[in-house]
């Protein structure tokens, strides 16, 4: 290294250089940014300086963004929010965040919701022993779903809230043991209540630290190996 | 998913999407969303560490996107230039203003480079971006030095302080580096 340097003074600042480069404090920014807007001539040196170094960012990996940015976006913008984005976007299933966020955010809201439906008035027979109970909502806390798990976990019933998925794809239902891939317990039918029996090989993986999860996936091929679509409705399950 | 998503590299499509979003056009935001939010979260994250942060930025962005796209002017900038620029931007706003939020890890200026620079450095020379090519011209400590102030968005001081080395020196450093890179970028 060339020892000089050290010991001159620095050479004088290239202002438009060091704001794209990053290295001006929040003070220096501000003065840049004023800059930008009132001086041509630095605005363009400011936008080559970008354009050079834009190959670097470009290099940047792409990180798959959950789901409920989209919907914070919507809702700031009073835009309503479509599933369409969240319906193409990767990896969803790849991102530790995700399950994160799935294994602990979506438990209250699950109690939350089954403690309203089954205060209500009994209109379904109450089961014995320690059955489960989840309510499957959307990303904005909206129930899609309820399941209901015998107390001896062979079974469950399903119940969809609302109609089949627009787009003409298959709701395929996934219990998600607490860190752990998704295991498919098969296609939920559109509209109407079902029993769906539990395999004997997850009977130990459902309890309380697991999840349910409703994917959009094709018709062909379910029970799927693991989930290719968008979660659209996701709960854990609590104790009845 | 095998749905084809349009390349973030595929300008023409950007810039038309943006005139749209411009004119108030819902679903050309949505695939603006669609086609740019995964890589523009990557430039967040290199930035702002805490995922959080980087959610609340990205956020930021593409409300920003939906109330300025006018501002973009396809003959100053390409439309992902525009898009990361501001996204980069408003990532290090939000470091300034949280100090010490950022990367925190001191800077080994000795440290030799890492396997995948040698594996980008074997790539044909043709192949490779020009502020490549030039960034090799520095030397090894001072080319460290502008790649991380650059990903990270760290200030002199905090370059300083990482690396261990008086703020006049990185000062130095940096700004004639950034001489060097302008030089060779203009040759």
């Amino acid at each position: 290294m060339n020892t000089t340097d050290s010991q001159s003074a620095p050479p004088p600042s290239d202002m438009a250089a060091e704001y794209v480069l990053g290295v001006l404090d929040a003070g220096e920014r501000r003065e840049a940014e004023s800059r930008i807007a009132s001086d041509a001539g630095f605005a363009r040196e400011v936008a080559s300086w970008e354009a050079r170094f834009m190959p670097l960012l470009a290099q940047v990996a792409a990180v798959p963004v959950p789901d409920y940015v989209w919907q914070r976006i919507c809702s700031a913008l009073d835009m309503p929010a479509t599933r369409r984005a969240s319906r193409t976007k990767p990896g969803l299933w790849q991102s530790l965040p995700f399950w994160r966020w799935l294994a602990g955010g979506a438990f209250a809201a699950a109690a939350a919701c089954a403690f309203v439906l089954f205060s209500a008035p009994r209109i379904i027979a109450p089961p014995g022993g320690n059955a489960l109970v989840s309510t499957l909502a959307d990303d904005n806390g909206v129930p899609g779903y309820v399941a209901l798990v015998s107390a001896d976990k062979t079974s469950l019933t399903i119940t969809p809230l609302a109609g089949a998925p627009a787009d003409g794809r298959a709701e395929e239902l996934w219990l998600i043991p607490q860190g752990q891939a998704p295991l498919s317990l098969g296609l939920v039918e559109p509209g109407r209540a079902q029993v769906i029996r539990i395999p004997d090989r997850m009977l130990a993986d459902v309890g309380t630290g697991a999840v349910f999860a409703i994917t959009l996936e094709p018709h062909e091929g379910a029970p799927h190996a693991a989930p290719s679509g968008p979660v659209i409705a996701k709960g854990g399950i609590a104790l009845l | 998913m095998a749905e084809a998503n349009p390349r973030p590299g595929n300008g023409e499509n950007l810039d038309h999407l943006l005139l749209a979003i411009a004119g108030g056009d819902n679903a050309a935001f949505e695939n603006l969303y669609r086609t740019t939010s995964s890589k523009l979260f990557g430039i967040c994250l290199r930035v702002l560490p805490q995922r959080a942060e980087a959610e609340e930025v990205l956020q930021e962005v593409f409300m920003a996107i939906w109330r300025k796209a006018e501002m973009f002017d396809a003959r100053r900038a390409s439309a992902m230039t525009w898009l990361s620029m501001m996204t980069r931007n408003k990532a290090i706003d939000r470091l300034r203003a949280n100090a010490g939020g950022g990367q925190q890890a001191a800077i080994e200026l000795d440290e030799l480079e890492s396997d995948a620079s040698a594996v980008e450095s074997a790539e044909s020379a043709q192949d490779r971006e020009r502020i490549e090519v030039c960034l090799d011209e520095l030397e090894a400590p001072r080319r460290k030095l502008v790649r991380i102030a650059f990903y990270e968005g760290a200030t002199y001081e905090e370059l300083a302080q990482r690396s261990g080395n008086p703020l006049g020196t990185v000062k130095s450093w940096i700004r004639r580096s950034l001489l060097k890179l302008k030089a060779c970028l203009e040759r």
